[in-house]
């Protein structure tokens, strides 16, 4: 009886976690590095799959969980020069690698700063990792050459750690741009993943596509709420009908 | 409840902060030694919103959400702006990396890039607000000619003296990170734990710029890139005024979904 009012309401959850996706795309348009989250919708047998709900008799619609899921889309967004030299970009698929205190992780966002001690930092202060210890610069103006080879008032410090990643969709977000390993497995660095130094990537989020979403979303949600003002009607109707007779 | 509106306010207010950097770089477009911000996002959060078990017990989580944009740091950038020849004595541009420093009032230091410099009452070299330099230049007061070497050495011939004489050197101060230094305004920069202490030298040492006398170092804001960055900020803000404007039309279907 209840179950065209629940699937009303999942639907409007649903386009409630849509809305929510699209509008953290958009708010992130001028975000450097920032990856796209996509709406995907879970089936139902998807659920029935990992088991969650195994056992129960009806098809089980879990009202209060939207089932829509953000997956990054990790298309590289536009590389534009900044002229900075501590502005570095990855072509490729490769991402930095920066040292936190919860171990390493990831990130495409390429505006790194040099810290108190000479280090190049992310802006949350994790140090970029090199293959070989710490990178200590003297100046705020180090040559960097395609391969990630540091180079600072004419010595060579180190080269810049780049990693990659087959199933790259694992990969866990972190805030900040940065990403966790997660269930991505690490891979050899093929010959793409070369480091630009002075140029930025910009977020890959194309704000027309996040309109159109916003706006087909809303209207989704609309549509379950006449649903749910339909069957509201029909409800009455029936309790009218019923006591007349 | 509604997440989307909260997240519209985040990037509301990480927008205005761009709008208003940016404003604040294009009226400093013309101010000597002025040196343009610039302000990085970040995306906030992640919020682990669902769970469910798997089979072989252990959780998996479903959905993670952000919550927004954030600031996430607004620092100087300071490349260098090009300069113009003024052929005033006093003005002086550094000519790479290098700052000169200056005593404050209080005692306390800060570090300049230069620019028009005066003599003060006291006749100390100093900057424009009349701050002394640290190199502590003594001019006297029937000096006619001042001449400034790329190394820093002040010269000084009087009416009374034809052949030059050395009044001392202005030494030079660089940073490991400049970007971290905290500006004061007049131009004048103090150190912050994000700049790291400041190394002395010689002007024209390994490092340090040489000091040309008779230049002005402008502005380094490019007029061009302000205004395609304006106009950037001025459609993401306008964009998250929608995604409230959506926002808001959501709950007002909410609260509208029983009909009298």
């Amino acid at each position: 009886m209840q179950d065209a009012l629940s699937v009303a309401v999942h639907t409007m959850h649903n386009a409630l976690a849509r809305i929510e996706g699209a509008g953290l795309n958009l708010t992130n348009l001028t975000t450097a590095g920032y990856k796209r989250g996509v709406s995907v919708t879970r089936s139902f047998s998807d659920y029935l799959g990992v088991g969650a709900f195994s056992g129960t008799p009806r098809l089980p619609v879990p009202v209060m969980l939207p089932s829509v899921t953000q997956v990054p889309d990790l298309k590289s967004g536009g590389v534009m020069y900044t002229g900075n030299p501590l502005d570095l970009a990855v072509s490729g698929d490769g991402y930095f690698e920066v040292s936190t205190p919860n171990g390493p992780a990831y990130t495409r966002k390429g505006n790194f700063r040099v810290d108190a001690r000479g280090r190049l930092v992310t802006e949350q202060g994790y140090a970029l990792a090199s293959q070989s210890g710490e990178l200590a610069l003297t100046t705020a103006k180090p040559a960097i050459d395609q391969a990630g080879w540091v180079t600072d008032g004419g010595r060579q410090l180190g080269q810049i750690r780049v990693a990659q990643f087959s199933g790259a969709r694992g990969m866990v977000k972190l805030d900040g741009g940065l990403y966790g390993q997660g269930s991505a497995l690490m891979v050899p660095t093929d010959g793409e993943s070369v480091v630009r130094q002075g140029y930025l990537e910009h977020s890959n989020v194309d704000s027309a596509a996040e309109m159109v979403s916003l706006i087909e979303s809303m209207r989704h949600f609309e549509a379950a709420q006449r649903i749910v003002q339909g069957y509201d009607d029909l409800l009455g109707k029936a309790i009218q009908k019923l006591g007349e007779l | 409840m509604l997440n989307s509106l909260y997240i519209g306010a985040t990037g509301l207010h990480a927008q205005q902060m761009y709008v208003d950097t940016i404003a604040n770089n294009l009226a400093n477009v013309n101010t000597p030694g002025y040196k343009k911000s610039r302000v990085d996002f970040q995306d906030l959060m992640y919020r682990e919103l669902s769970k469910i078990n798997s089979p072989d017990g252990t959780q998996q989580t479903l959905q993670r959400l952000g919550s927004g944009v954030g600031v996430a740091n607004a620092e100087k950038v300071f490349a260098a702006g090009d300069v113009k020849k003024t052929d005033a004595p006093l003005d002086l541009a550094i000519q790479g990396d290098g700052f000169f420093e200056v005593v404050l009032p209080d005692g306390s230091q800060a570090f300049s890039r230069g620019g028009s410099l005066k003599i003060n009452s006291d006749g100390m070299l100093s900057t424009t607000e009349g701050y002394r330099l640290r190199a502590s230049i003594h001019v006297p007061s029937d000096a006619k000619q001042m001449s400034v070497s790329a190394d820093g050495h002040v010269l000084v011939t009087t009416a009374a003296n034809k052949a030059a004489s050395d009044l001392g050197q202005i030494e030079l101060a660089k940073f490991a990170n400049p970007g971290g230094l905290k500006p004061l305004g007049d131009n004048l920069y103090r150190v912050s734990d994000g700049s790291g202490d400041a190394v002395y030298g010689k002007a024209g040492d390994d490092g340090f710029g040489g000091i040309a006398q008779g230049f002005l170092e402008l502005s380094n804001v490019n007029f061009n890139d302000e205004m395609v960055n304006l106009t950037v900020a001025q459609r993401a803000y306008e964009v998250n005024t929608r995604l409230i404007q959506i926002s808001d039309e959501l709950m007002s279907l909410s609260n509208n979904m029983r009909r009298n």
